[in-house]
């Protein structure tokens, strides 16, 4: 635990690059934690892909990370560096998808589930980043919750077991069984997508 | 034909970008949370170093994150219209159009000089400022005039430039921030007041203000800063800089 994660499009200091002006501070001293504008331009991307991936409607993506980037604001002085900044964030983010989801039991990605994956160009260099997120969407909104939640954090963050063990809540044990199991789905989704493919 | 592993490698790295936010969701994320209170505080500061708190108070934040919001509008939302700028930071900087006055330009001093203010136009600073507000100023205003005196093209030139003007104004504005930032007041005025002769009817003319006030803050002009504080308060006493410039040398007793 607590080895520091570098998200996708993160600095890979956990406050490299963060400490907010002016710093007045002596050497040893951390005088000034990231202000919200400071959070935000470091972490909107991979907050926002989370939040969505993890299921937060989409009518609702705005909300929840504006409440995620409040809520790590507030709570920065709460932050013990334990875990990485971006670790702490992520398990915000995820607290806050959670809540999100939980208040909209019916969340769909409409525009997502209404375009079949199966219809335009086949795989290779045709099937792009808008076929792409759709397919991982549908297949997210499939599996269970528990098991989305790890494929997100494991295999499209690419966090550790580790990391995602933390951030979620359970054992170490419980995150490897589950990754197991959601890889074993998208494999067979990705297996189905192929063979129709190479039908049309 | 693909492998299954190939597939798979190919359809996360697409889902991971195409999962990510666009610059419209950037823009209209950040434009919420510009509103907030939360966005202007300074930062919290651990084991209660009052030193720090009172220098972070009296930080250029503020602009920092008016300038980053419509800068994000500016560089990320090639297709984004002014008007639709000045609705999206309206419940900032509103009314845009009416607050020209607010704050009466500070006569020039001798101690800013010309050349600090070439280095404005000639030396851009590097920064998270997007492509747009880094255009060089006054290259972009050099060839407005060269294009509006072309028959019949003023009126089109014109429209065609609402959107770099802005994004010369914001790019000035920011500079004069980071200036500031940096404990160069001198600098930071220049800017301003070359903003004023470039841009009398600019956009963020509330920003503008604010800077000005905390620029002549810096540098102990205070019966100065108090003048155009008073102004700016009455002009706008509901802004989002008004609790900065009540905090500033500017706003005591």
């Amino acid at each position: 635990m607590g080895r520091a994660v570098t998200p996708r499009g993160v600095a890979s200091s956990p406050l490299a690059g963060l400490v907010s002006e002016p710093s007045a501070s002596q050497p040893g001293e951390l005088s000034a934690v990231p202000d919200l504008a400071t959070l935000f331009r470091g972490h909107f991307d991979f907050v926002w892909r989370v939040a969505r991936s993890l299921g937060v409607p989409s009518g609702a993506l705005d909300d929840a990370v504006q409440d995620v980037f409040l809520t790590v604001h507030r709570r920065l002085r709460e932050f013990e560096g334990r875990s990485s900044l971006q670790t702490w964030i992520y398990a915000i983010t995820y607290r806050t998808a959670l809540n999100y989801r939980r208040r909209d039991q019916r969340r769909r990605c409409e525009e997502l589930v209404e375009e079949p994956v199966a219809e335009g160009p086949g795989p290779g260099e045709r099937l792009d980043r808008e076929r792409a997120g759709r397919f991982v969407m549908q297949f997210l909104e499939g599996v269970s919750a528990d098991k989305r939640d790890v494929f997100v954090l494991s295999v499209l963050e690419e966090l550790t077991a580790p990391e995602v063990a933390e951030i979620l809540g359970v054992k170490l044990n419980t995150v490897y069984s589950r990754l197991r199991l959601v890889r074993a789905d998208f494999r067979v989704a990705l297996e189905t997508l192929a063979a129709r493919e190479a039908r049309e | 034909m693909m492998s299954i592993e190939e597939l798979e490698r190919s359809i996360l790295a697409g889902a991971r970008q195409e999962l990510g936010p666009s610059a419209t969701d950037r823009m209209r994320v950040q434009s919420g949370l510009v509103l907030t209170e939360a966005w202007w505080k300074p930062a919290p500061l651990r084991h209660g170093l009052r030193r720090s708190l009172r220098a972070a108070a009296h930080s250029w934040r503020g602009g920092v994150a008016l300038g980053l919001a419509i800068g994000a509008l500016l560089g990320y939302g090639a297709g984004v219209e002014l008007a639709g700028v000045a609705r999206s930071v309206a419940p900032v900087a509103a009314p845009l159009g009416s607050v020209a006055s607010a704050a009466a330009p500070v006569p020039p001093r001798a101690d800013v000089t010309a050349d600090s203010l070439a280095v404005v136009v000639a030396a851009p600073e590097p920064g998270p400022v997007p492509a747009a507000a880094d255009a060089t100023p006054a290259a972009v205003s050099a060839a407005v005039p060269a294009r509006a005196s072309e028959p019949g093209a003023a009126r089109r030139a014109a429209v065609r430039d609402n959107g770099s003007t802005l994004a010369q104004e914001l790019s000035l504005l920011q500079r004069a921030r980071r200036a500031l930032n940096r404990s160069d007041a001198r600098l930071a005025l220049g800017i301003v007041q070359s903003l004023d002769e470039r841009f009398p009817n600019g956009v963020l003319m509330e920003e503008r203000s604010a800077t000005r006030i905390l620029s002549l803050c810096q540098l102990e002009r205070t019966e100065e800063a108090r003048e155009q504080a008073h102004r700016f308060l009455a002009a706008h006493p509901r802004s989002v800089y008004a609790e900065r410039v009540r905090d500033s040398c500017a706003g005591g007793q």
